[in-house]
């Protein structure tokens, strides 16, 4: 890191903090089945962040020279700002993240690329495919007035498949993400799955309005998940503006469910420590359907008088802030396949639309790519239908979650089957 | 650093420099603390270069990185193989724009915003019904610069201020937000901020007693807000020339002239008119923007175009390329998108509902372009013309060419909403418009 003490010399504050981020990604990218482009995109910057009789106050540039600046302007609103209780940690050791910076050249990535659109187009000539083959290398250094110097380097190799096409049965869309930390992740690519969907979605099954049984895939878990997400923000807690701020230690869903927040893990958002310099560690969030925790950052962790290390910047330009890091749900005992095999009629989701927090935890979205399951065989895909309910009553009825797992970037989710859930059709 | 001399000497088909300057600032408060007051400044552009039917595209942050920046886009398009896209090329273009601002947030100090916004603060918590307020104030000024080797220079300066006020109320277990938003380009936003934090307030307490409406189809009646958004998500989309030049279905399916509403309808994507979020004079690749009908007289009328889709398509190029930053190739985005006004009264909108919904407001929504599903703010049961049951938890759902073609009345009373769209990991400053529409048979989900 460069001599921030020099620049931050002559300025009277308690307490500093300096994030810096460079992020370097380089793309190629596949659209309606052919090569597209090959981008090469930088963002780098600065986040200051300063204490001043218990103010708190933040300014960020992507120019170095500015810094002085930033740190004017980050006093300037001490002045109305809130009164905080946390001090900046002084972290001086910390895990290594396992990651390695692998060439992946273009041509390889060009190729890969072409024998993707390939496999499944030969399937339906109708499918357009958009394929992405992303290597972004990430260096985030945190230096601040507690004594904490810290630098970590990420690589990251992603492949993200959208598939979308025209069938007779009305519009087909998917996607999958394959991720890796180490190298690029050809050994995790699986297109059974996409190639499956599109061949049933051939031919079109017809449901009533009703209550069924729905097995979400893993992407559409997910989805109706992180509508929810914010109500485990340590900052809606301690606003009450969350519905889960009196429940801690009380049963929220089903005791099949187990989420953790793992940083430490090899998905998209491993990182040694949060966007605060705090020690990442896991952390378990729900268990038995218990709620045991919440997500914190340093400012929500001071005044919840519990643990931060959730700390999270969408870049530098933005204050770190309590968020799922890695998101992870536990497997249960049995494989998809045979638990789909004794399952006599549900609907498949495998795509939701129309996800929006929620306050409540109510839900009510299109199901945007379904199908009819019946004596465990795929019996077509359904249209024009809805799903709706209370999440917290949805997953308080789960009837089996799968031992098999999809990772989706920076998540790990099975499949999971709910009882009973209204759907809506037109 | 020279940056019109620099990309004149690229000899390739076509290629242009973009650089821009951001300042910022932003207000948040949470309850009745301020959590966060940020100024930021940034500053970035990049190198774009076409040739052989490819774009080479890399980004930089300091200026004198841009020479390196444009060979890197010259080396990445020679990696590419030949394709047939072409591009379209126009005439060298000098032009200075800057918005005209009625008052400029500039001359107040730090201090007297943040007291106006605690007025907001004092306005939301006028009933002990709400429990938590948020307010978000943003404020951008941003300078576009674009080069291109056919000689042009476009400076463009905007501004974008937005006000988003939420509050969230309780009574026992039942938790209920109401959050609405006014978007600026003039500096008059703290006008109407107060009139708005009332509305939110008073709506955040009215859902408390509204129920969750019976899913199921009706007939509605869709507000200005909510029909803008519709005309956008579910149609505006499928308008974009990059989702469809390379699709033989959808472009099957968008053959101009097809009749898919009826004929008093008229959708419009407008980047032409000042004062509105989504305007611009010239979009990022040095195309004038322009009032493009999407929809004439029911019938699909045009697409909406970049340099490539129109020259490729054999279609004049509409001004329609955007990018949300220097980090990001444009792609064709909306600018202000809405449907024509008629001489239909809401009232008479209202007099032909037997039973239906009046849908108001929307928290947002999703495409999956046939497909659309949007989120309303809250809504009312309608019974012969009148609204009798306040209702929340509304989603619509349906296919959008079925859903043009059930329209089957518009109002004459348009108005806009600015906001942000989201498409391929980009957001873009836009516009949405309507007025009040009637459409029948809409699926609306429910418990």
């Amino acid at each position: 890191m460069r001599n921030f003490k020099n620049l931050i010399k002559g300025f009277k504050v308690d307490e500093y903090e300096l994030f810096f981020s460079n992020i370097t990604t380089d793309n190629v990218s596949f659209k309606d089945n052919e090569l597209k482009n090959i981008e090469d995109t930088i963002s780098t910057g600065y986040g200051v962040r300063v204490i001043k009789d218990k103010h708190i106050g933040f300014s960020a540039t992507n120019k170095y020279e500015d810094i002085k600046e930033c740190m004017k302007n980050a006093i300037d609103s001490t002045n109305s700002t809130k009164r905080v209780k946390f001090s900046f940690p002084e972290t001086k050791e910390f895990l290594n993240i396992e990651t390695a910076d692998v060439e992946w050249p273009f041509e390889e990535r060009i190729r890969l690329g072409n024998k993707i659109v390939e496999e499944i187009s030969k399937i339906n000539q109708d499918i357009r495919l958009s394929v992405d083959l992303v290597k972004t290398k990430k260096r985030v250094e945190i230096f601040n007035s507690s004594g904490s110097e810290l630098s970590c380097d990420i690589d990251s190799y992603l492949i993200v498949i959208f598939a979308f096409g025209f069938l007779k049965t009305g519009v087909f869309e998917t996607f999958k993400v394959f991720h890796s930390l180490k190298k690029p992740p050809v050994d995790k690519l699986n297109l059974d799955s996409i190639i499956m969907l599109l061949k049933q979605a051939e031919q079109e099954s017809v449901i009533d309005k009703g209550y069924y049984e729905v097995i979400l895939s893993p992407i559409a878990s997910y989805a109706l998940m992180m509508t929810f997400a914010p109500h485990f923000d340590g900052k809606n807690v301690l606003k009450k503006s969350s519905p889960l701020y009196d429940k801690l230690n009380k049963k929220i869903f089903d005791e099949k469910l187990f989420i953790t927040d793992n940083p430490l893990c090899d998905l998209a958002n491993a990182r040694p420590f949060d966007e605060e310099g705090v020690v990442a560690k896991p952390k378990k969030i729900v268990e038995k359907g218990v709620l045991l925790d919440f997500v914190n950052n340093l400012d929500t962790a001071s005044e919840l008088n519990t643990n931060p290390g959730n700390a999270t910047r969408r870049s530098f330009k933005n204050l770190p802030a309590p968020s799922f890091s890695n998101f992870i749900i536990s497997p249960g005992g049995n494989q998809f396949n045979k638990l789909l095999d004794s399952t006599e009629k549900a609907v498949y989701v495998d795509l939701v639309m129309g996800t929006r927090y929620n306050i409540n935890g109510d839900v009510s979205v299109n199901i945007g790519l379904g199908y009819v399951i019946e004596n465990g065989k795929f019996k077509g895909r359904i249209k024009n239908a809805m799903l709706a309910g209370n999440l917290y009553e949805l997953f308080s009825n789960i009837k089996w979650i799968s031992s098999d797992t999809e990772e989706i970037g920076s998540a790990s989710i099975p499949f999971i089957c709910l009882n009973n859930v209204s759907i809506v059709k037109k | 650093m020279d940056f019109l001399k620099l990309v004149q000497k690229i000899g390739e088909e076509y290629a242009e420099i973009h650089f821009e300057e951001r300042k910022s600032l932003s207000i948040d408060f949470e309850g009745k603390d301020i959590e966060n007051i940020s100024q930021v400044t940034e500053y970035g552009g990049n190198a774009r270069v076409f040739s052989n039917g490819n774009w080479g595209f890399a980004n930089f942050i300091k200026p004198d990185e841009s020479e390196n920046a444009l060979h890197k886009a010259i080396r990445i398009v020679k990696l590419l193989p030949q394709k047939s896209d072409k591009i379209y090329k126009s005439s060298p273009i000098r032009f200075n724009y800057k918005d005209e601002l009625k008052f400029n947030l500039q001359n107040l100090s730090l201090n007297e915003k943040v007291d106006l916004l605690k007025k907001l603060y004092s306005i939301l918590t006028a009933s002990p019904k709400i429990i938590h307020t948020r307010i978000n104030y943003s404020e951008l000024e941003l300078t576009k610069y674009y080069f291109s080797n056919e000689g042009s220079q476009i400076v463009q300066s905007f501004c974008y201020n937005s006000l988003i006020l939420s509050a969230t109320s309780k009574d026992g277990e039942n938790l209920q937000e109401a959050t609405d938003r006014i978007t600026d380009r003039k500096g008059e936003i703290f006008e109407k901020s107060e009139e708005l934090a009332h509305k939110v307030r008073d709506e955040a307490i009215e859902l408390l007693s509204a129920q969750v409406p019976e899913g199921g189809v009706y007939d509605v009646i869709l507000d200005q807000e909510m029909a803008g958004v519709f005309i956008h998500e579910a149609f505006g989309h499928l308008s974009e020339a990059d989702f469809q030049y390379k699709n033989p279905a959808l472009l099957n399916k968008f053959q101009l002239g097809t009749l898919i509403g009826a004929e008093f309808l008229n959708a419009v994507d407008d980047g032409t008119i000042k004062g509105e979020f989504g305007f611009f004079s010239y979009d990022d690749e040095g195309i004038p923007s322009s009032k493009t009908y999407l929809i004439k007289e029911g019938k699909l009328s045009s697409r909406l175009h970049s340099r490539v889709t129109a020259e490729t398509m054999g279609e004049k190029p509409t001004g329609n390329a955007r990018a949300q930053n220097y980090t990001f190739q444009p792609i064709v985005r909306m600018s202000c998108t809405y449907i024509e006004p008629t001489n239909t009264t809401k009232e008479e909108l209202f007099d032909s509902i037997k039973r239906g919904i009046y849908v108001v407001g929307t928290k947002g929504g999703e495409t999956g372009l046939e497909q659309f599903t949007f989120i309303a703010k809250k809504g009312y049961l309608i019974e012969n013309g009148k609204k009798i049951k306040l209702l929340r938890n509304l989603t619509l759902s349906g296919n959008v060419f079925e859903t043009l073609k059930n329209i089957n009345g518009i109002a004459n009373d348009l108005k806009f909403s600015g906001g942000y769209c989201g498409k391929f990991t980009q957001y873009q400053f836009v516009s949405t418009g309507s007025p009040h529409i009637s459409i029948k048979n809409v699926i609306i989900g429910g418990i």
